[in-house]
């Protein structure tokens, strides 16, 4: 473990290097690269300027030089003008300018239109037809003296020459000329270079001759049938007017007019060695950074080391105090962050060892009361062994008990349902019972109602009987009555009669009264036929009537006997009423005792049920103190084995703290 | 927070009235221009520069500037001590026409901060700045391109042609411009062109005359000549007239007199220079450049915002009529 942790710690040192030297080469390059572009442009712009400042300063120079040729010409022409000399005064004064100035060491030379050369004595110019030189001709077109192209002269030397017509008023045209040697030009268009290794050329825009170079063999040769590429393409601009500084073939490339003339100066430098300069400074921004890194690396190095040197000394006491050893002693000698700390694992380990100390004896008391708890432990083990297996023999008994009163739960609960049975039983029988009395009761009144019925009959026979009675009076009455009306019908008959015999008597005039007599004769006739027939009727009704009182005596006769059979019945159903009652009565009170006993059995039946569910309980109850016990037991057991181990631990943290050291050996 | 909240807000509207109020002002100096000074530091009148003047002058009225025009009368000294004295006055913008060009570094540190809208002759490009330093003006070289055409249509049949170039001073821009845009053109037509001759009159009527006459002497052939501007023309005019020569003479600038000759016939051709134009556009970008802005938004302005151009005209027989007045 210890060796493994080993291999893992990587040093503070290595750990910052491995973060500053990235972030700082990373800056560095940055920086670099920052710089080299921006110094780039810098170094591109700035040379462009210098380019620029320095093809003015040469045009200015150039200008001015031939400036100072033309007026110093111009100055001579002047004067020949205003003086108009005599031929020798001229030849003097041609004479007085020969090596008068190492510009035109010839001096100044005057041809006019007839071929006649003027120059200095001592000059050896000589031109068979000076009209035809290129001097001349350029010479005759303007009166201020101005320059050539560069030709090659009489005498085969490259010259420019500065001439001008003189007008001195004679009447014939002459023209004036001095020759400026094109080396001479040449020196003076590269002298004034302002720019390192930059380059110049002058050129004629008109037709593209080369007029000063460095090389002097390009001197009068033409830019545009050059073998130089880059000449070519120059002259292409140049032949297009365009003046405008470019890169041209690799070569940053200006261009100037020079002033009064149809020349150009052309001034360039090849862009590497422009940017060569950016390359040193690449180069050196290489060197400086990679020199930073070393020396960073070297100070972080060495400062790191410095810094962590307290730290290694705590690392060997930190290492002794995780073996066990506070016997060591910390120096507190710097005054920084880990001064402090070690300051503090002083204190740390002063405080550890009163600690260990404390532990020492802790360790000791706890070993003592360990042991104590394991015997203890074991006899409460025991203990509770022994009252579980009493509980579990208490518990077999009340599970018998349990099942007896179960037993006679289920006796109890079997005859009441016994009971229950016969109780509805009866309960039927009852009904049946009450069935039969009301059937009875029933049957009683109807014949009862027979019975009354029977009375109303006779009572309604009697009162035939009397109504009967009455007829036979009445028609006895009848008789008497119509005996009366025969008798008086007969007397009718006979006053008729006499009433007739009377009428036919008084003859005619008793006709009417014949009539009624007759008339009344017969009604009386009637009458009496009338009354015989009724006294027949009322013979016949005589008859029927006793027909109908012998029947109706019959009648009642029988309705009679009917009655007392009635009442017999009646008496006999009253008897059987009565005795159905009585059973009725009998079946009453045998439902009610039943009911008692139905009542009884069922609470016997929930009476024996509680037992049983009392006795279930104690079941339960035995059976979780049987349980109970039984946990204690097992508790009983792990105190004990908690207990054992308190003692091992108890014993092993007495042998670790032993291991720290406190004092010092002897 | 709802403190903070009010705060902030209070804070956005005095800012938005700020603006307000800012934009408003600006407005009105760029409607009114009551505040903007102008000062014109004139080389030296003539005829054109009057012109040119006189237009500034009356632009400046237009947008309500101030304008004060001194004359520095051809002298250097004069005109430095004339651009010290604006500065002192705290002008807004100069106007210039500078004696010498080559002064025009001098002529900047003088004005101090002042911005220079320069006329007449153009100072070299390295000298002028956008928004700040600016030439109006017309391209010189157009001028001599514009020549350059004549003569090549008028002499269309001829494969060589000798021309005669009469040219202003040797430094002066408008020489080098004028010159250098007709030789390009007649160079670039790839006819064989003869400068029979060619030499600085210095804008002068007299001087050129007495050149003329002396390159008449000289018996050379010529088919036409050209020049610089119309003072000069019109000396080679008076010349041709006494030995009886008739050949087309071009000038530039289409001054009265110069219209004149060209309607009598005497001259074939001119460029007329617009200096009401170039006056008129002088204050205009004077008046940009015044209010911290660049002339980029002038009709004729270059893409760099250093030059204003504006444009010349050419002026023969046939339309003549309308200039020289």
């Amino acid at each position: 473990m210890r060796e493994e942790r080993k291999k893992k710690i990587v040093s503070i040192k290595v750990k910052l290097l491995g973060i500053i030297l990235p972030v700082v080469i990373a800056i560095m390059i940055l920086l670099a690269g920052i710089l080299y572009f921006i110094s780039k442009d810098i170094i591109k712009e700035y040379s462009e300027n210098l380019l620029t400042s320095s093809i003015d300063n040469q045009t200015n120079q150039i200008e001015a030089w031939l400036n100072e040729n033309l007026s110093a010409f111009g100055a001579v022409k002047q004067a020949i003008e205003q003086t108009k000399p005599s031929e020798q005064q001229l030849q003097a004064i041609l004479d007085s300018y020969y090596g008068f100035h190492d510009n035109y060491p010839e001096g100044l030379y005057i041809a006019d239109a007839n071929g006649k050369l003027m120059a200095a004595s001592a000059s050896e110019k000589q031109e068979t037809d000076p009209t035809q030189s290129v001097w001349y001709k350029e010479g005759l077109t303007r009166w201020n003296m101005g320059l050539t192209n560069a030709y090659t002269n009489a005498a085969g030397n490259k010259v420019i020459s500065a001439s001008g017509i003189l007008d001195d008023q004679s009447g014939t045209i002459k023209v004036i000329s001095a020759d400026l040697t094109l080396e001479r030009i040449s020196i003076i268009v590269n002298s004034y270079i302002e720019m390192e290794q930059a380059q110049a050329f002058l050129v004629s825009s008109t037709d593209g001759t080369i007029l000063a170079h460095q090389d002097n063999a390009l001197i009068s040769t033409n830019l545009g049938s050059s073998k130089d590429a880059f000449m070519r393409d120059i002259w292409q601009k140049v032949e297009q007017w365009d003046f405008d500084m470019a890169e041209i073939d690799d070569n940053m490339t200006a261009f100037s007019q020079i002033n009064g003339t149809d020349w150009v100066l052309v001034s360039y430098i090849p862009t590497k060695i422009i940017y060569s300069d950016i390359d040193s400074v690449r180069n050196m921004m290489l060197v400086i950074g990679l020199l930073s890194i070393l020396l960073l690396t070297v100070l972080v190095e060495r400062v790191v080391h410095m810094v962590i040197r307290p730290v290694k000394e705590l690392i060997k006491i930190i290492t002794a105090m995780t073996n066990g050893d506070f016997t060591v002693q910390v120096k507190t000698g710097s005054n920084d962050e880990i001064g402090v700390m070690g300051g503090f694992v002083e204190q740390f380990i002063q405080t550890m060892r009163q600690m260990i100390a404390s532990i020492h004896g802790v360790s000791d008391k706890l070993s003592t009361q360990a042991a104590n708890s394991d015997t203890i432990s074991r006899e409460m083990y025991d203990a509770t062994r022994h009252q579980g297996q009493s509980m579990r023999e208490l518990n077999t008994t009340v599970e018998q008990l349990s099942l007896s009163v179960g037993e006679i739960a289920e006796h109890a609960t079997t005859l009441a349902m016994v009971v229950s049975d016969t109780k509805d039983d009866g309960d039927q029988v009852g009904g049946k019972m009450q069935e039969t009395v009301t059937v009875s009761r029933q049957g009683k009144d109807d014949l009862q109602r027979v019975s009354s019925a029977m009375e109303t009959i006779h009572v309604s026979m009697q009162k035939l009987q009397q109504s009967i009675d009455e007829v036979g009076k009445a028609s006895v009455e009848i008789t008497n009555i119509t005996e009366i009306i025969g008798n008086i019908a007969d007397q009718t008959s006979l006053l008729s009669l006499n009433a007739s015999i009377e009428a036919a008597r008084a003859g005619d005039a008793g006709r009417g009264f014949a009539v009624v007599a007759t008339e009344i004769g017969q009604l009386a006739n009637t009458s009496a036929e009338a009354v015989h027939n009724i006294e027949g009727l009322i013979s016949q009704i005589n008859n029927l009537v006793g027909d109908t009182v012998k029947q109706t005596d019959e009648s009642v006769k029988n309705i009679d006997h009917s009655s007392n059979l009635v009442e017999d019945t009646l008496r006999t159903f009253d008897a059987i009423f009565n005795n159905i009652d009585q059973v009725s009565m009998l079946v009453r009170e045998m439902i009610q005792k039943v009911e008692k006993v139905d009542e009884v059995a069922t609470n016997v039946a929930a009476i024996s049920e509680e037992q049983a569910a009392s006795s279930e309980e104690i079941l339960a109850t035995s059976e979780s103190m049987v349980r109970q016990v039984d946990n204690i037991t097992g508790n009983s057991k792990s105190v004990s084995t908690s207990a054992n181990e308190l003692t091992s631990s108890a014993e092993e943290l007495y042998e670790q703290v032993a291991r720290f050291k406190i004092k010092e050996e002897v | 927070m709802m403190k903070s909240m009010k705060r902030y807000v209070s804070l956005c509207v005095i800012v938005v009235m700020l603006i307000a109020a800012v934009s408003g002002c600006a407005q009105r100096t760029g409607g009114g221009n009551g505040n903007i000074r102008i000062f014109f530091s004139l080389n030296k009148m003539d005829t054109f520069r009057g012109t040119l003047v006189d237009a500034a002058a009356e632009r400046a009225a237009q947008v309500g500037a101030q304008f004060v025009m001194e004359d520095a009368e051809g002298s250097i000294e004069k005109q430095v001590e004339q651009i010290k004295r604006a500065a002192a006055e705290k002008y807004d913008v100069i106007i210039c026409s500078v004696v010498s060009v080559d002064t025009v570094v001098q002529l900047k540190m003088c004005a101090e901060d002042i911005p220079i809208v320069f006329v007449n002759s153009c100072p070299d490009e390295k000298y002028l700045q956008s928004g700040k330093y600016v030439f109006v003006g017309s391209s010189e070289q157009v001028a001599g391109e514009f020549q350059a055409e004549y003569v090549l249509g008028k002499l269309a049949g001829s494969q060589e042609i000798n021309v005669a170039l009469l040219k202003g001073p040797s430094n002066h821009s408008a020489t080098k411009g004028r010159t250098n845009g007709v030789k390009r053109a007649l160079e670039q037509s790839g006819k064989q062109i003869h400068y029979v001759f060619e030499d600085t009159a210095n804008w002068d009527t007299e001087q050129a005359q007495k050149l003329f006459e002396l390159f008449l002497r000289t018996g050379s052939a010529v088919d036409c000549v050209v020049c610089n501007n119309d003072a000069m023309a019109l000396g080679v005019v008076e010349a041709c007239k006494k030995n009886g020569i008739s050949i087309p003479i071009l000038g530039v600038d289409a001054t009265a007199d110069g219209c004149e000759a060209i309607r009598n016939g005497d001259m074939a051709f001119t460029v007329y220079q617009s200096g009401s134009g170039q006056g008129h556009t002088a204050v205009d970008a004077a008046v940009q450049l015044a209010g911290n802005g660049d002339v980029k938004e002038l009709e004729g302005s270059s893409e760099d915002g250093k030059y204003v151009w504006v444009d010349f005209e050419r002026v023969d027989s046939s339309n003549v009529s309308q200039y020289g007045k």
